[in-house]
Parts: structure tokens; sequence; C-alpha cells
């Protein structure tokens, strides 16, 4: 009893911050609410639930979100892994660069976008000049112009800014790994391949998990970046859920279905985290 | 010597209320300042008005930003701004959204007749007018005059004056905005319009499919036009031609000022679009314009504001130094005008017959699907036909 009352301050402000929004959210999307006519909201029940699930533009973005979240964050794992056990052994300057790996992520992400944006661009752009110098390319190519190089485009930038996260994470969990684990398998004749497999990956889980439910999470919901490097581009092929949203609700004005939308997003991500959780809770038993 | 205290209170009451009562502060939201123009007229504003202060409130660049911006404050009904400068594709919304006030009873009909026809009929949503024009926008085609002696009348005559003179100078024969965003609409409109199509009813007729099928023939076909033209809005497509790397360009007045500084000053020419044959030349209209917000609480003050910004010598200032396009027909003849923009007298007609976009409060939406439509078809994901077609049926859906 006495533990509920101490944590009823801080209950309290979560339900009023996190729980009472997302209610309210998924009351607003019950009525129809357009702002640009001056009538009051009508409640239409679940109509703009059923719209959800026929509207071909949300399959669209559902699939262009998914795939982007896969590719960046499993992209982001391989590298972050990599990462996380070089900068895990001793070298010198590993303070400077263990320090210095992590600028990508202190971006502020819109930054990132217009780097990026400048990185591809067909004119200017490094990508192309490069590319062209070795000898890959013949001509400039316009990758936020075409549409099966624009969301390479963008899970590259993404992959950049990200990948420090899960390094950090990952190399926060390696060092909790005991050192005399090891020095035993050494003893027992293991090479380096068998001690990463036995050892380090297994003990290693619950970091990653943790790592790949932040990760994931944020994926799902990617926006700025999507918005800034390509607009939704080309030929609508980058739209996310997140992006289409926030067209529906500040250009449309539509703020019903602009609603509905965001409580499935919030639903998908939901899922996720509840299946990334009943993975942690059964990693953790060792 | 209670009585005497209480007299010097409410004396001292009534002289500070009185001090408060005659000073006001207006906030205008504007886009950004470039050129330093609207500060001036702001402060000339003030000079003749000492009992008011203008608080300017810059918006981000993209108009879609302003929009959002302007959005969020609205629908709060904060009256923290009093003036809205709002794009010409704005006002029908704002309008039906009740978020600005009608302006018909402050303007004579014979003042409203010293504006542009375009930029008024875009301000006006059932029958009343809710903005005054500030300045005005049109398309344009820039063209290289040293290498070409005459512009084209027709997309074909381009099309052929280009491919001959992309091979011979090693540039780009045209490039334009076609990025999937407004100014693709605008590019658009421009082709469409210059075909006789001019509902949007008959989004999915032959005629324009036949204009849709020629911007994507201009990128893919001739090849006149750089495949990341796709990517291009208008200062990616004013860089590639003031610095001297295309021959024709379509854009939007502003180019003539930074082309005058450019390494291709002196050799820029400034034309009509071109149009179909048997089609007119068809600009599309641009441009801003001051509403009053309904929420404000100085409506007065603000409209005595309004009216100064849409002047004669305001717009002769915002001309001049601003390098912006009046909206009063009187501002186009005026000599210190003309010797600054000689293009003005040539290309009034062009001017006075640009069309708005399709006036409705549902704008955004439809010119989002059409965004959309028209870069799958730019992008040859999609048929000319099939994506005129699928346009066609999701703005049904909305009408």
């Amino acid at each position: 009893m006495k533990g509920l009352l101490f944590t009823l301050p801080a209950l309290a402000l979560i339900v009023l911050i996190v729980f009472i929004p997302i209610v309210f959210t998924f009351y607003l999307g019950l009525f129809h609410v357009d702002l640009k006519t001056q009538s009051a909201p009508v409640f239409v029940g679940l109509k703009n639930y059923i719209k959800l699930f026929t509207d071909q533009r949300v399959y669209q973005a559902l699939s262009n979100t998914t795939f982007f979240t896969a590719a960046s964050v499993s992209i982001e794992l391989i590298l972050g892994l990599s990462f996380a056990l070089l900068l895990n052994k001793r070298f010198r300057f590993r303070g400077l660069v263990r320090t210095s790996s992590l600028i990508p992520w202190a971006l502020p992400t819109v930054v990132t976008a217009l780097l990026w944006k400048w990185i591809f661009n067909d004119q200017y752009g490094i990508i192309n000049e490069l590319l062209f110098r070795i000898g890959l390319l013949r001509d400039y190519k316009a990758w936020l112009g075409q549409t099966n190089t624009a969301m390479f485009s963008v899970i590259a930038a993404d992959v950049w800014k990200t990948t420090p996260f899960i390094t950090i994470i990952l190399l926060a969990g390696l060092q909790m790994i005991p050192a005399e684990l090891y020095e035993q398998s050494k003893v027992d004749g293991a090479g380096s391949l068998k001690q990463f497999c036995y050892i380090t990956l297994p003990l290693l889980v619950p970091s990653i998990l943790v790592a790949l439910l932040f990760r994931t999470l944020d994926a799902f919901r990617i926006f700025d970046l999507v918005y800034i490097m390509t607009g939704g581009g080309p030929g609508n092929s980058t739209e996310t859920l997140s992006s289409y949203t926030y067209k529906t609700l500040f250009s449309f004005l539509d703020f019903g279905y602009g609603a509905t939308l965001s409580c499935f997003t919030f639903s998908c991500i939901l899922i996720i985290s509840v299946v990334y959780l009943v993975f942690l809770k059964r990693g953790y038993e060792y | 010597m209670y009585h005497l205290i209480i007299i010097c209170f409410f004396s001292c009451l009534l002289t500070c209320s009185k001090k408060t009562e005659k000073q006001t502060t207006i906030t205008w939201a504007v886009g950004k300042d470039v050129t330093g123009a609207q500060r001036e007229l702001v402060e000339i504003f003030q000079k003749q008005n000492p009992l008011v202060k203008v608080n300017m409130m810059e918006m981000p660049e993209s108009a879609t930003t302003q929009h959002d911006v302007y959005v969020t404050y609205l629908a709060a009904r904060d009256p923290s701004i009093d003036v809205y400068s709002i794009d010409i594709i704005w006002p029908a919304e704002f309008a039906s959204a009740g978020w600005i006030i009608p302006v018909d009873e402050y303007i004579k009909e014979s003042e409203k007749s010293e504006f542009l026809q375009g930029p008024i009929n875009g301000c006006t949503y059932k029958n009343k007018l809710y903005a005054i024009p500030w300045f005005t926008d049109a398309g344009l085609l820039y063209y290289r005059k040293d290498l070409v002696s005459s512009p084209p009348k027709t997309w074909q005559e381009l099309i052929q004056v280009a491919k001959i003179l992309q091979e011979k100078h090693n540039i780009y024969g045209f490039v334009f905005q076609a990025q999937q965003y407004e100014g693709l609409v605008c590019n658009f409109f421009e082709y469409l319009w210059s075909n006789n199509v001019t509902s949007i009813d008959d989004i999915d007729s032959p005629e324009a499919i036949h204009a849709l099928q020629l911007i994507v023939d201009i990128i893919v076909k001739h090849k006149i036009a750089p495949e990341s033209v796709v990517t291009y809005k208008e200062e990616e497509s004013r860089e590639v031609f003031t610095s001297g790397n295309a021959v024709f360009l379509r854009n939007w007045p502003y180019v003539w000022a930074l082309a005058q500084k450019s390494i291709v000053q002196n050799k820029v020419g400034i034309a009509p679009l071109p149009h179909f044959p048997g089609g007119k030349s068809s600009a599309c209209l641009g441009g801003w314009n001051l509403a009053i917000s309904k929420f404000s609480k100085n409506k007065d003050v603000a409209l005595k504001f309004v009216k100064f910004m849409t002047s004669f010598e305001a717009q002769k200032i915002y001309a001049i130094k601003g390098g912006r396009l009046p909206t009063r027909k009187a501002v186009y003849i005026d000599k210190e005008v003309n010797k600054f923009a000689p293009y003005y007298k040539e290309l009034y007609r062009c001017f006075i017959s640009a069309r708005p976009r399709p006036v409705s409060p549902n704008y955004s939406k439809i010119s989002d699907i059409l965004q959309i439509e028209i870069h799958k078809a730019l992008t040859q994901k999609k048929t000319a036909k099939d994506s005129l077609k699928a346009a066609k049926e999701q703005i049904k859906k909305i009408l």
C-alpha cells in the first residue's frame, strides 16, 4: 500500500502526459473534424477507422515504413556490433575514437538530412563525383529523383546517423561480460570465432534486444529525414506513416482522419514493443 | 489626507491608461525579407502613424512550412498575429475555415479595378474578397538571347531549338521545376492551359494527356532536360541557368534580378511561355496577399497597415527595392519602375492574363493528388494516361 502511495505522483504524471492524450486522440478519431469548414465536429463512429483500412495510401506508407525499418535496423545492427567489438579492444586514441564516433548521433536530424541531401545531389554531390572518378558511374545519377534509389539514400543517411547509438549500447553490454570467461575458453582451446559465437553473442542478447527495441520504434516513426530529403517523393515512393499523418493534419486540415492515422501508428508500435518485451523476458532467463 | 491619496491614485491610473490606450502594436506574419524592402516599408508606415508599432514576424522560407505554422496559430484561435501574408492558393481555404475576415466593405469597387484581375479573383471566395493582393508572380520563359535569336512560340519549336543548341554548346536544353511539390503543379497547369484545357473536370481528356505526355517526352524521349529535373525546385533550376548551363528556363520573375548579377548577365531574355498549336500562352499565377485575422484585437489598425502596404507608393518601392511584381496596374507604367525593369511593359500582357490554380478550400488535397500522379508519370512509374485517370478519380471523390 505504501509503495503505491509513493509512486502515485509519478503515475499521475504519466497518466496525464501519456494516457490522456492517447485516449483523446482515439476519441478524436471517432469524429469528422475538418478545419476547412466551420462546422462543428460530427460524430461518425468507426467510419474513419474503416476508411483507414480501405485507404491504399496507408498500405503503401506502411510497406515503405516497414521496409525502411527492417533495412536500416539490420544494417545498423551489423555495423554497430562490428564497431562495438572494435572499440572494445585496447588501442591508442581509443578514447578519442569512441567520443568522435558519437558525432553523427549528436547532430540534429534536420542537419543530417540537409547534409545527406547535398551528398546525394545530382550536380554537386560527393557521391556522384566519387563514383564517377572511380569509374563505377558513367553519368551523374539523380539519387533522390529515381524511385529505386531514393529509399536507399534515405536508409544510408539514417544508418550513418544512428549506428553510433547501437554501438554505444552494445559496447556497454560487451564491457559487462567477465574477462575470465574468455581466459577460461582460451585454456579450453577455443578460437576467436568460437568465443564470439558461444560467449559474446549469447551474453550480448539482452543488450541487442534493448538496442533493437529503441531503434525499431524510432525507425518506424521516421519523419524528419524523409520530409527534408525527399518530401515523400519521388512519385510518393518514400512516404512513411508519419509523413502521411503530418500531411493529413496540416496540409489537408483533416484532424479526424489524422487522429485515426496516429492511433494506427501507435498500435503498430505497441505491437512491436510487446513482441520485443516478450523476447526480452525470455532472454533474461539464464 | 485619505481623499488626497485616493485622488492621486486615480489620476495616476487615468494618465497611465491614457498612454497605453493610444499605443497599439500589431504583428505581421510574413516570409523572409531577403532584400530589406519589407523592413523599409514598415518603417515608413510607423513614421506616418507614430502611435502604431508593427512587429514583423518572419516566417520560414518554404510556403508549405508557413502554411503549417499559420494553421497552428489559427486553429488555436490565437490573437497574437493580426496580419497574415498568404499565398494565392490559400484564401479560399482560410476563408472557408473562418480564419480571415472579408474586406469588401473597406474597398470600393472602383479601387478594386485598380488591381490586376487575376490576383483579385484568387482572393475571392463565395463572391467576397478576403485578402488584398500585395505582390504577384507569373511563370515566364527565360532564354539565352546570345544563343537564341527569337524566343519559341510553341513547345515543339522550343524542343527543336533546344535539341540543336544542346548539342552545339554542350549544355542542357531546358530546365524547370519537376520535384514532387506545389511548383510541379504550377508547371503542369501551364502546359495544360496552353492546350486549351481549362477545367479540372477535363484533367483526363486527350488534350490533357497530350500535355502531360509532352513533359514526359521532354525528359525521356527528347532528352533536352536532365533526368534530375524531377528533383528540382525553383532554386536548383535557377542555378543551372544562371551558371550558364541551360538554354531555356521556366521560372518566376525573381530570377531576373539574380541573372543580372550572374555570369550570364546581359545574355538573358524573357518571354511568355510557349503554347500548343491552336492554344494560347498561359502563365500560372502566383503571388502573396495580405489578410486580416478573425481573431485579431486590432482589426482597424491592421486594415490601415494592409491598405498602406498595397498602396501605389508602397508597391512602387517594393517593385524597385524588392524586385517584386506589383498588383496595381498603375505601377507598371511608372517611369522609374520601368527604368529598373524594362521587361515589365513588354510582359504586362503576360501578367494580366496569368491564370490562378483552382480556387477551392480543398485545393491542397487536389494539389497533393496531382503532385503524386504527375510525378509518377515523370519518373515513368505510370503512363500519362493512367496517372491522369487516377488523378481524376481521386479528385472526384473530394469535390
